[in-house]
């Protein structure tokens, strides 16, 4: 489902009983009369004021009051993309700051609120959940304009370690319009880091800030480090990974592989469900360490 | 010997609103207050009392320290206990001997009584009382990121470290102590934001226990040891089974059916002629007022068929799941030693409300179990400085970005009913960032330089998690709206006349006094 004109669209929910979305036309917008009329009366334990606030709010802006069969159920529009409006505040107008105003003391009284959609010029991205991008992006000047989005992603199955590793796994690319928007995107890489560029017809680029995917899955064996860091070590000392260089105060001992490939990743464990996996747990290590230890098989 | 670190993150975003006599979502701050913190306090207290060895680790979030340092919200809290109070004894003495509800009504009595002359034993300096038991040992205080925003969502250097900054400078200002670890909001791990905490020289963190389980290398104790990050933060990942047993609605122990009911209140079911202003909101509407009269009585039961509450019979079911729980905590710990060839660490974190608040029986709950661990055997309960004091050899780990979030990642946070706030939040972000860059030097008291400083307060106010959470679970929905744009709107219209070379003092003035926390706060941080 495309939304073009998303801050009109504010979705009300108080379980399942009150699931609906309310678009609100060209008239005076929704969080404009949030702004001005307020809705702090809003019960957090009463669903059935909940419902009575919002059957307020429809008469004021002179809609009918939702019923269960009169409004439809949002449907998720998490992955097309987003147009933002063109040049209109996030809230604001020419409302005037009315009832609750009339509440509050004299010196608080301030003007509605106004939000200017977009500022500068950025791209960002956030990792949401595991296979599963945000980005969001804003070009000063590109109202109308198509330009080109670029998403860059990089496998790093070592975590951070494999921060400089520039050598690109995928790469999607797609056009945008350049004034602005947000789209989700499925990426189907385990684990890594993701960076998004945008390219305007002028040439000119800008880069997004990395995001670090969110992984679903126990990671591949690895060293197994272990480190005696006290309390006492000053960790301003450690900033940049100084526990893995050895810093000053910190014993470190590489301790042979840690592998997890018996031990399957379910969302959540158990204690007794760890405790049997990690039997299975290899773990090649040092003879003073603890996990070289005879094991014994759970009780 | 194995040890539980019980952790609690208390939090609640920054509500603070002099423009108004009444506001409902102030009433946030005081429930937790007579609901959740000073029952804590009385728990801490009898531990002093009777030299009870336990420690507990406890997050007091930047803006929960800001409101409860308030002079405003603290005569409010007050008024609000007071209310409680009235009401409770209006309603005890228009019951005849028998009434059913009588010995509910006594005990809501003697708790408002008893909050009241704790806040007289501390002057109401609740952050006061709680550094005394820091001092003492009886809990480790953390902090958490400033406005709570989460760092992998944010995902700028700027904001991460201006989070963690002002979250630590808060933290001595209030408390007169230096954290030495921070509650993740959300518990959102991101490489840079463990950086932020390394750098700002605090030693641990907690984490949902995804960030360990699902770490490189694999962590070879599983979430039953902390592990150490590349910049020696550590690291305690919750343990499932402590959790589910406190926090599932249906399987944990607050569901049981002797607990006091939250959802019915006397604020509705009491005679008007009991009720005063106080006692509703600022509209004349009703609302809940923290008397609660009836006990959950059975699953999905209509709140009209509630029973009366029983104090004894729930103190009775609290005694009796705190020894489950011990015996729980017993065999995980003597099994789990076994089978890792080493003393477990066993991590039970929750959000502090949950104690007191949503589960009204729940700190007595917990004073069992600490007392409990404490003086028999099984896990020694300490705070997690003091674990690292006595241990500090543990595996090194890149931890996985995660959350305690549905799904352990950021849908709550980031979707289609709440994404539209975050491209405005990076931009007024931006924005700020050139205002910093243009008015370098104006950081003295000039209208100019408290403009910069309260347009950062604004910003950072903005970032909270919290109102993207209330949007997607629906509840509040216009005031979770309301509270980023408007901190957007005033940072925009300062930033406006930054830009123009002047700024509307009266403006100025009534956001200062308005969205007043952060007295530390420093535009620099933004500049770079």
């Amino acid at each position: 489902m495309v939304v073009t004109n998303l801050q009109r669209c504010i979705s009300f929910g108080g379980g399942p009983r009150y699931l609906c979305r309310v678009t609100v036309g060209r008239g005076p917008s929704l969080l404009t009369l949030l702004g001005s009329r307020g809705l702090r009366e809003l019960e957090r334990t009463r669903a059935d004021q909940q419902s009575a606030s919002l059957r307020r709010l429809l008469e004021l802006m002179g809609q009918p009051n939702p019923s269960p069969h009169a409004v439809a159920v949002a449907t998720t529009s998490s992955v097309m993309p987003l147009r933002m409006p063109s040049n209109e505040p996030l809230a604001g107008g020419d409302e005037h700051d009315t009832a609750e105003n009339d509440h509050r003391l004299f010196r608080f009284r301030e003007p509605p609120p106004e939000v200017p959609h977009g500022w500068g010029s950025s791209v960002r991205l956030v990792a949401v959940a595991p296979g599963q991008l945000f980005c969001s992006w804003h070009m000063a000047h590109g109202q109308g304009a198509a330009g080109l989005l670029t998403i860059v992603l990089v496998r790093a199955p070592h975590g951070y370690d494999d921060d400089n590793n520039d050598s690109p796994s995928t790469v999607i690319e797609q056009t945008i319009e350049l004034g602005g928007g947000r789209m989700y995107l499925p990426v189907m890489l385990g684990r890594g880091w993701v960076e998004a560029r945008v390219r305007d017809h002028h040439g000119d680029e800008w880069v997004s800030n990395r995001a670090w995917l969110v992984p679903d899955a126990v990671a591949e064996p690895g060293p197994l480090w272990w480190a005696e860091v006290p309390v006492t070590v000053d960790r301003r000392t450690l900033v940049g990974g100084g526990v893995l260089r050895g810093a000053a105060g910190v014993r470190l001992r590489h301790a042979g592989t840690v592998q997890a490939s018996a031990h399957s990743w379910r969302g959540t464990s158990s204690s007794a469900a760890w405790a049997r996996a990690a039997a299975h747990v290899g773990v090649a290590a040092g003879d003073d360490m603890p996990s070289s230890r005879p094991r014994r098989e759970p009780t | 010997m194995s040890r539980l670190v019980l952790a609690l993150h208390g939090h609640l975003p920054y509500v603070h609103h002099p423009e108004h006599e009444h506001f409902l979502e102030e009433d946030w701050l005081f429930e937790a207050v007579a609901d959740c913190y000073v029952p804590l306090l009385w728990m801490l207290d009898g531990w002093r009392r009777d030299g009870v060895d336990a420690q507990i680790t406890l997050g007091l979030s930047p803006t929960l320290l800001s409101m409860l340092d308030t002079p405003l919200l603290r005569a409010r809290t007050r008024r609000h206990i007071d209310g409680r109070l009235s009401l409770a004894q209006r309603r005890l003495q228009s019951g005849s001997g028998d009434d059913p509800f009588r010995p509910a009504l006594v005990a809501a009595v003697a708790h408002a009584e008893a909050v009241l002359s704790r806040l007289d034993d501390a002057s109401d300096n609740l952050p006061r009382a709680f550094a005394e038991h820091h001092d003492g040992g009886r809990v480790e205080l953390m902090t958490c990121g400033a406005t709570h925003g989460v760092a992998p969502v944010l995902l700028d250097g700027p904001s991460i470290e201006a989070q963690v900054t002002l979250a630590v400078r808060t933290h001595e200002r209030i408390l007169g102590v230096t954290p030495r670890g921070m509650w993740l909001p959300e518990c959102g791990v991101h490489p840079d934001v463990l950086e932020a905490i390394a750098r700002a020289g605090m030693l641990f963190t907690f984490t949902e226990d995804r960030a360990v389980q699902l770490a490189w290398p694999p962590p070879a104790c599983g979430v039953h040891r902390p592990v150490w990050t590349p910049s020696g933060v550590a690291l305690f990942p919750r343990d499932p089974d402590s959790a589910k047993e406190v926090w599932s609605a249906t399987d944990g122990y607050p569901g049981d059916f002797r607990y006091r009911e939250f959802y019915r209140d006397l604020g509705y079911d009491a005679d008007d002629h009991h009720l005063d202003a106080i006692h509703k909101q600022g509209t004349g509407a009703r609302k809940n007022v923290g008397v609660k009269l009836h006990r959950i009585t059975g699953a999905r039961l209509p709140l009209g068929d509630k029973q009366p509450y029983s104090p004894h019979a729930a103190a009775e079911a609290a005694r009796g799941h705190a020894a489950d729980f011990v015996a729980q905590r017993r065999a995980d710990a003597a099994h789990i030693g076994a089978s890792l060839g080493r003393a477990p660490c066993i991590t039970a974190a929750f959000d502090a409300e949950l104690f007191g608040h949503w589960w009204h029986e729940g700190p007595q709950f917990l004073d069992h179990v600490l007392r409990a661990l404490a003086a028999g055997d099984g896990p020694k309960p300490v705070g997690a400085h003091r674990y690292l004091a006595e241990d500090c050899s543990h595996q090194v780990v890149h931890p996985a970005v995660s959350s305690w979030g549905d799904g352990g990642a950021f849908q709550v946070w980031v979707n289609g009913d709440n994404d539209w706030l975050w491209q405005p939040i990076h931009d007024a972000r931006l924005r700020l960032q050139a205002a910093v860059v243009q008015h370098g030097g104006a950081w003295s008291s000039s209208p100019l330089g408290r403009a910069l400083r309260q347009a950062t307060r604004e910003v950072m106010l903005s970032q909270s998690s919290d109102w993207p959470f209330i949007i997607t679970m629906g509840t509040q929905l216009g005031y979770a709206v309301r509270r980023p744009i408007e901190h957007l709107a005033r940072a925009h219209r300062l930033l406006a006349g930054l830009e123009h070379g002047s700024v509307d003092e009266a403006d100025l003035s009534q956001q200062e006094e308005r969205d007043a926390a952060f007295p530390d706060v420093d535009p620099h941080w933004f500049g770079r």
